[in-house]
């Protein structure tokens, strides 16, 4: 071969140099949309199979219709249950799917289809009873009373605690374990109300095919939450052996935590995504922590950065090095293969600036159209500046970061007043935006990214709260 | 959702909602033809399931059908008593007579609420059984006891117009 045979391939090369992988995201909302579907269509499924065993026929007095109505009132809540608990089951393609923000939105909507289609079902049926009985409301009850109902009784009430304790104005006033805890229990509410199902609903009686239907519906979800909240966090755990090597101070208040292990290449993770930890010494294994990873996942490495704001966090940052740590996760589509559009948006405040470096340093997008801007009241409180202004200086990367007070009703300072979304970036329908910080910070972006005519498949969030 | 793929949805919501009617409304006109007229003092029913045994046109208003043949030595015929209530629902008896003795039994019944099915379902074959078994005799299947007692008043009457 000749030097002139290779010039040309070298400048094909070069070229190829660059030319950054076109984002991944595109199916992503589709994905999304699916899953939602999939739940209104099984409920649909649970009240047709009702409707099938003849059901309409049922609609003859004011007792059975009351009855019947009961029973499709138990058919939906039991529905949204088994699809509330196949969310919290957290099966990585459903989570990287939807994302935490809508997990969480809809863990919260399918509570209360939950907790309404209990009680409407306790009321229509009770009530349906109540009229045809000679003795009202205690004939019914005498006639409905058996072991199974009492537990199903008993996964009300459960169901009731949990149920307030989620109300905002209430879950402030707990702490996070005791609350934890308690919600815990629905998972006892779920047992204590499978017996009366199978034992007191007409259309599970044995040999039917809908007994067959929600017997495996039942056992699928079961397996499901056992197979990824409980095996698959001890297996990685275990495989991984991660462990805390390092605990380094970046700020007054702020400390990068490194973890390293084995085999991490070949846990699927990406920059921008979250684990829960929980590091196993006498003092904090009863704690575990949210954290999201501050730096792209390398070298057998594992990195956050925590903001001390309590007796929790600043005891996990006074753990010895070599203590080991328990993990969940990777969580969240907060990443780099979410991405729609050639350009990017990343916005972060607060702490919320540690899955943004994370993901900022996995992503594939071309620097010159990427942009990262980072909010914050005092310029102390720039969690990481330093990392963001090397790395971004390095690639040529745009930097913004704005600091002083948040201007009233908007996402910027006062300052900046006169930037938009729109005038930080060139092109922003040609962007997406990752934002993440304080829920107040990240709903002025969303609200603002939204008016300036952006598709919610081009605007990704990642909320920090319980 | 994308507009889309809300309309997809809802179409594909609606279509298993409307395929459960249509199955629905087919097995449910049956059901709703054997449900039996209300003419005793249980005036409503939350469930109604035929028994096994029982034959598509029986029907629990009507006093007697009457396939009577007139022979000296007994009653032969079928014959179907009057539904006879009782707490938690009724329970219909039909009985075939060959020369005055009892060839075969069966009941329908209907039930207030779902739980009672399964005592029905377990106590009226036994009772069947123990009726052709002693030509008349019904003693309390324990555990169901309004059913055997309704069974009872039902077998009398269908035994009267004999």
């Amino acid at each position: 071969m000749t030097a002139a045979a290779h010039a040309p391939a070298r400048a094909v090369e070069a070229r190829h140099a660059q030319v950054y992988p076109p984002p991944r995201g595109k199916g992503r909302a589709d994905r999304a949309d699916l899953v939602a579907a999939f739940g209104w269509v099984s409920t649909a499924f649970a009240v047709t199979l009702y409707l099938a065993d003849g059901a309409l026929g049922k609609f003859t007095s004011l007792s059975s219709s009351l009855y019947a109505l009961g029973v499709i009132a138990g058919l939906v809540a039991t529905n949204a249950m088994l699809y509330m608990l196949l969310l919290a089951a957290r099966v990585p393609v459903i989570d990287r799917a939807i994302g935490q923000v809508k997990a969480t939105q809809w863990h919260k909507q399918l509570g209360q289809i939950t907790v309404m289609g209990v009680l409407a079902h306790v009321l229509f049926t009770v009530g349906g009873l109540a009229v045809a009985n000679a003795e009202g409301l205690w004939g019914a009850i005498t006639l409905l009373w058996s072991n199974d109902l009492a537990l199903a009784l008993a996964a009300v009430v459960l169901l009731l605690v949990i149920s307030v304790t989620s109300v905002v104005a209430v879950r402030r006033k707990l702490r996070y374990e005791v609350w934890h805890i308690i919600h815990l229990l629905s998972y006892i509410a779920v047992a204590f109300a499978i017996p009366h199902m199978f034992s007191m609903g007409s259309m599970m009686l044995p040999g039917m095919w809908q007994r067959t239907y929600w017997a495996t519906l039942l056992l699928a979800v079961g397996v499901a939450l056992l197979a990824y909240r409980v095996l698959l966090p001890l297996y990685r755990s275990w495989r991984h052996d991660l462990r805390l090597v390092e605990v380094h101070r970046i700020s007054p208040n702020s400390y990068h935590l490194t973890f390293r292990g084995r085999h991490l290449d070949r846990l699927a993770v990406e920059g921008g995504q979250y684990f829960n930890w929980r590091l196993l010494d006498k003092k904090l294994w009863t704690h575990q922590h949210p954290f999201s990873l501050s730096a792209a996942p390398h070298d057998d490495t594992l990195r956050v950065t925590v903001r001390v704001v309590g007796d929790g966090t600043s005891e996990l940052v006074a753990a010895k090095p070599g203590t080991r740590v328990f993990i969940e996760g990777p969580y969240g589509g907060f990443t780099d293969s979410a991405r729609t559009q050639e350009g990017l948006l990343l916005i972060g405040a607060g702490s919320g600036a540690a899955p943004i470096y994370s993901m900022l340093e996995s992503t594939t997008a071309d620097p010159a159209t990427t942009v990262v801007v980072l909010r914050a009241s005092q310029p102390e409180d720039v969690m990481m500046e330093q990392e963001f202004r090397t790395y971004c200086a390095e690639r040529g990367i745009a930097l913004h970061i704005l600091i002083g007070p948040r201007h009233e009703g908007r996402w910027v300072n006062s300052h900046y007043a006169v930037h938009t979304l729109g005038s930080l970036v060139g092109d922003l329908k040609s962007c997406d935006v990752f934002v993440c910080g304080p829920t107040g910070f990240i709903d002025a972006v969303v609200a603002e990214a939204q008016e300036l005519g952006l598709p919610d498949e081009q605007i990704h969030e990642e909320r920090f709260g319980w | 959702m994308k507009t889309r793929n809300t309309i997809l949805t809802a179409v594909a919501a609606a279509g298993v909602l409307g395929t459960g009617y249509v199955l629905g409304t087919g097995s449910g006109s049956t059901v709703a033809a054997t449900a039996p007229a209300p003419t005793t003092s249980n005036p409503t029913t939350a469930a109604t399931q035929p028994s096994t045994s029982v034959e598509a046109t029986t029907d629990s208003a009507t006093t007697a059908e009457a396939t009577q043949e007139a022979t000296s030595a007994g009653a032969t015929g079928t014959f179907t008593g009057t539904a006879a209530s009782h707490r938690h629902g009724s329970v219909t008896v039909t009985v075939t007579l060959t020369d005055g003795v009892i060839t075969e039994a069966t009941a329908s019944y209907e039930v207030m609420e779902d739980k009672s099915i399964e005592h029905n379902e377990r106590a009226i074959p036994t009772l069947n059984s123990q009726v052709v078994a002693t030509n008349g005799q019904v003693s309390t299947v324990s555990g169901s006891t309004y059913t055997s007692e309704a069974y009872a008043t039902s077998l009398q009457s269908a035994l009267d117009q004999a």
